[in-house]
């Protein structure tokens, strides 16, 4: 590899990237192109230098910490077991409900006051579907004896 | 046998124990290895101002959790990952009150009497220098958001691309090709600053 490195191969250098070997070659050899990755990478390096002369004092900042911890720790099982909460909640509603006599021993709810009961709301239903007046659903011979009229379609 | 004091000199997993049972001093030595991590990655996301308040709640927030820490894990990973959601709630939180983070590339301008002095190097090559980061600094700020993240967890964060890959729950080909084309985005734009 006769040529420098692309602007490419040299971002893969400083990246920290794996080279094709006759890269990697080139550049052992190469003291334009090392160089230009070390300035790079440099520049990098001062910028990091520059964040970290922000750092805190890192003693202050340990007991800082430590002050604020809370006495307990959180342990697996603690945590793992917040799924319960809810399950916990609805089965003590149910516990409740069956106290108030809200639930019946036979397992029929009990509708709310003012509301029809299920068995009311079953009638009325019925009532509905016995009306033969809706068009296309006029029951064609309850008894039966016109079936075969029905499926020669008049013809016979 | 659980492990003593003596055991805690080189293993995490070991001071974490130690912590899950109350042990306060095993969750400093812990501290102490971390902090400075856990600040560079704050610092990266919510800038220099907040860095160290939002530190040290990601490391007093890890104790509270460390009973889900699963030491099959690096703690290392554990601990980046709480710092880097702790920085990303803090900068929703101030979104829905139509606050600003001021983040790392909002930096002011570099104060050349205190910033990357080389006692080395002669007046005018300092100049020069602090003009190239000033410069390299402006440059990033210009680069994707995930491109920009990357590229500070990796060089600034000193991270490996394995461990960015699992704090950010991304693949390591993922983090490759945006380190890749943050570094080659600011070569390019960079030209020869020095």
């Amino acid at each position: 590899m006769s040529n420098h490195l692309t602007t490419e191969e040299i971002a893969t250098a400083v990246a920290g990237l794996e080279l094709e070997a006759a890269v990697a070659d080139h550049l052992e050899n190469c003291v334009a192109c090392r160089a230009e990755v070390a300035d790079l990478a440099g520049l990098i390096g001062d910028r990091r230098e520059d964040i970290l002369a922000d750092e805190p004092d890192w003693v202050t900042q340990t007991e800082q910490i430590l002050d604020r911890l809370p006495t307990g720790v959180e342990t697996a099982d603690r945590q793992g077991a917040r799924w319960l909460r809810p399950v916990l909640a609805v089965a003590a509603g149910l516990v409740v409900a069956a106290g108030l006599g809200i639930l019946r021993p036979d397992g029929t709810v009990e509708p709310p006051a003012g509301e029809p009961s299920v068995e009311e709301i079953l009638a009325e239903m019925d009532e509905l579907l016995s009306d033969d007046s809706i068009p296309g659903f006029e029951i064609i011979d309850p008894d039966g004896d016109d079936l075969e009229t029905y499926f020669n379609n008049g013809a016979s | 046998m659980p492990p003593t004091r003596s055991d805690l000199s080189t293993d995490d997993s070991a001071l974490v124990l130690m912590a899950r049972n109350g042990d306060r001093d095993a969750f400093g030595e812990l501290v102490r290895r971390h902090q400075r991590r856990v600040w560079m990655v704050c610092r990266q996301y919510v800038g220099a101002d907040e860095a160290d308040s939002v530190a040290q709640d990601s490391l007093v927030k890890a104790y509270t959790k460390l009973g889900s820490f699963d030491s099959r894990a690096a703690f290392t990973t554990w601990i980046t990952r709480i710092a880097i959601n702790t920085c990303l709630d803090l900068i929703r939180q101030r979104k829905r009150e139509g606050l600003r983070v001021v983040a790392a590339d909002d930096d002011e301008e570099l104060d050349v009497t205190e910033q990357v002095a080389d006692s080395e190097i002669d007046p005018e090559g300092r100049s020069m220098q602090l003009q190239a980061v000033d410069r390299l600094r402006e440059c990033e700020a210009g680069l994707p958001e995930r491109q920009r993240e990357i590229f500070r967890l990796r060089f600034y964060a000193e991270m490996d691309l394995d461990e960015i890959a699992a704090s950010l729950s991304v693949h390591v080909g993922t983090v490759k090709t945006q380190l890749h084309r943050a570094v080659h985005r600011l070569r390019r734009e960079l030209g020869d600053v020095r």
